[in-house]
């Protein structure tokens, strides 16, 4: 294992810019994500960390090493992919087996760490299957232990569950988590999917445009989003257009007044972001407000039962605001229909100006 | 409700039914024909034969013109599979997999001789060999080399469609999680790419050598003495007279492509590769 290093790493494609001098640090045994959208530059970075594509500038260290100008073969890595890219023609423990082949392992030690690792994995029991015989999931089992059965420095995701129905996915999900945490493997783990990257990461990094916008552990960019693209990505948000009228004052189109306790640090000034399980509805004032309660009056649209929650959306001077509130047997808060005017109340330090 | 179907619902698998039967006995009644011929008693074959007997299949064997064409046949045709192989597969990793300006060219000129009448490149292939001996002093037509040359050629075509076909549907992630896993280029080819394309390898030596064997009209400008395929040997033979010797001549050429079909498929299936 390894830390790994990214400094301003660039590459291009025909003339589109799609990394654009990326600076990164992983410590050792970390989980990072990289999370964005498609075209982002997430998966173009992790290829240049496996070797399989060739930074136009910039290095790439594994600890010490740099590993910048190294073909793939030479950089002790692992990779998995989306679809798995087993050899079809390869049994379960032939395909794992392959990566300690390269390496001129002894035989004896080749089957007992190929048996380890379908272990880990909980596939011994299927080393003799060819691909073709196995599950998605199990397929993917596979691809991981093939990825570390030769202690890589470095262990490449690149969107390893999207091909996993919801259910496999929350398993494979854990179970890699669970692994690279035994093993202290340093890991890049690229994915579209919020969900994920929240909940297997030790830091996130959000990427967009080729750029880091955001790298910070998943409840620090959840509740402290930098800038409007971050907000928008991860977790949903109210967005409430305006300006800004002075230090952590924000003034609305309609012209009223609110206050706000934090400003993102690539913020653009124009937009007031709330989440919507920090709102709470009530008929008038509200009961109990906080000393920095912020309230605004908005019409009830739409109720929707949402299972655990209900999601109120309401209309406040012609923008959309959406209310979470979670539904439990604890407490019975009270309900409200369409078309009824409500308060809306938040604390200020909820609000970031973005 | 409708109580019985209507006649078109089981008129219609009734009439391609029908039309696969007649489809598949217009493919096969010649040939049928032919090995049926091949056993007749009278050296003028008429129907109804007179008897049955297995001495034409001796006398064919007995010609040295037939088994010399048979040996030659076999020859030539393992030659054109070898170098239709050692040529085509490159040739196909490379169109498959780079792109460069008159690629589309190369690829049309490539396939060509599926296009291009046997006799014309026949003719073709003999003026340009004749041609370059009065340049060069170099004799390559009616030689076995010069045979083999134009036998390549037409097999060539069937390895770098079959091979292209294989490369384009096959996984190339398969190929960089090799190379991440420490494989170099050469070890990667070796252990990935060709058992992934192996369906393609392996369709593609079959048909260069079916091609080759049955090839007429280019051989027709190519042979020499003492270099006479097998179906020269038949034309040559059908010239002068018509006896069942050709038919079991003919049937023993059927013969041997089925077995290599056979066991062919029996180490691989070939429906893999289309």
């Amino acid at each position: 294992m390894s830390s790994i290093t990214l400094q301003a790493l660039s590459k291009s494609y025909g003339g589109t810019v799609t990394v654009d001098r990326l600076d990164l640090d992983m410590r050792e045994a970390e989980f990072l994500a990289f999370l964005g959208p498609s075209g982002c530059g997430k998966s173009t970075t992790l290829r240049m960390i496996a070797g399989l594509a060739m930074p136009d500038s910039g290095r790439i260290l594994f600890g010490e090493r740099d590993v910048t100008r190294l073909p793939p073969y030479r950089r002790n890595a692992g990779l998995v992919f989306q679809g798995y890219a087993l050899f079809p023609n390869m049994t379960v423990a032939g395909n794992v087996a392959f990566g300690l082949q390269m390496r001129r392992t002894g035989k004896a030690e080749t089957e007992e760490r190929v048996r380890r690792a379908l272990e880990l994995v909980r596939m011994a029991h299927l080393a003799d299957r060819l691909p073709r015989q196995l599950s998605g999931g199990q397929q993917q089992r596979v691809a991981l232990a093939r990825a570390i059965v030769y202690s890589p420095d470095a262990l490449l995701l690149d969107e390893p569950l999207s091909a996993l129905d919801a259910k496999l996915r929350a398993e494979v999900r854990s179970e890699l988590r669970r692994l690279q945490q035994d093993l202290a493997l340093t890991t890049v783990f690229v994915t579209h999917d919020q969900d994920e990257a929240i909940s297997v990461a030790d830091r996130i990094a959000v990427m967009s445009a080729g750029r880091i916008e955001q790298v910070g552990r998943p409840e620090e960019i959840y509740a402290a989003p930098a800038s409007l693209f971050v907000a928008e990505f991860l977790g949903m948000s109210n967005f409430l257009p305006g300006a800004s009228d002075g230090p952590g004052r924000f003034r609305l189109a309609s012209g009223q007044v609110l206050g706000f306790g934090r400003t993102g640090a690539r913020a653009r000034g124009a937009t007031l972001a709330v989440r919507p399980e920090n709102i709470r509805l009530s008929r008038g004032a509200p009961a109990e407000a906080p000393g920095d309660c912020q309230a605004v009056d908005a019409v009830v649209e739409e109720v929707l039962y949402r299972g655990s929650l209900v999601e109120y959306r309401l209309d406040l001077g012609g923008t959309r605001l959406t209310v979470h509130r979670q539904n439990g047997d604890h407490d019975r808060p009270e309900a409200f229909a369409r078309g009824e005017t409500v308060t809306a109340a938040w604390r200020a330090r909820s609000a970031i100006l973005l | 409700m409708r109580p019985f179907p209507r006649l078109a619902d089981r008129s219609f698998p009734l009439a391609m039914g029908t039309l696969a039967i007649a489809a598949f006995a217009l493919l096969v009644l010649p040939l049928a024909t032919v090995a049926w011929v091949s056993f007749f008693e009278g050296k003028i074959i008429s129907f109804p034969p007179s008897g049955y007997t297995l001495d034409w299949y001796r006398a064919a064997w007995e010609m040295p013109r037939f088994r010399d064409g048979l040996q030659t046949s076999l020859r030539v045709g393992l030659v054109a599979t070898a170098v239709s192989l050692a040529t085509g597969v490159p040739a196909a990793l490379f169109l498959a997999r780079t792109r460069f300006p008159g690629r589309a060219a190369i690829q049309s000129v490539l396939l060509g001789p599926l296009i291009v009448p046997g006799i014309v490149a026949g003719v073709a292939l003999y003026m340009f060999m004749i041609e370059t001996e009065i340049a060069t002093g170099l004799q390559t037509a009616q030689t076995f080399g010069g045979l083999c040359l134009g036998h390549s050629l037409i097999a060539l075509p069937w390895t770098v469609r079959l091979v292209t076909a294989q490369l384009v549907g096959m996984d190339r992630q398969a190929e960089e999680a090799a190379a991440v896993m420490g494989a170099r280029p050469l070890t990667v080819f070796w252990r990935v790419t060709l058992p992934a394309i192996r369906p393609g390898l392996v369709a593609g030596g079959l048909f260069s050598f079916v091609i080759s064997f049955v090839d007429l009209e280019k051989s027709l400008f190519l042979v020499g003495p003492g270099t006479t395929t097998l179906p020269i040997a038949i034309i040559n033979y059908l010239e002068w007279s018509v006896d069942p010797t050709i038919a079991a001549v003919a049937t023993a050429q059927i013969a041997v492509i089925s077995a290599v079909m056979i066991v062919t498929d029996r180490f691989f299936k070939l429906t893999r590769a289309f």
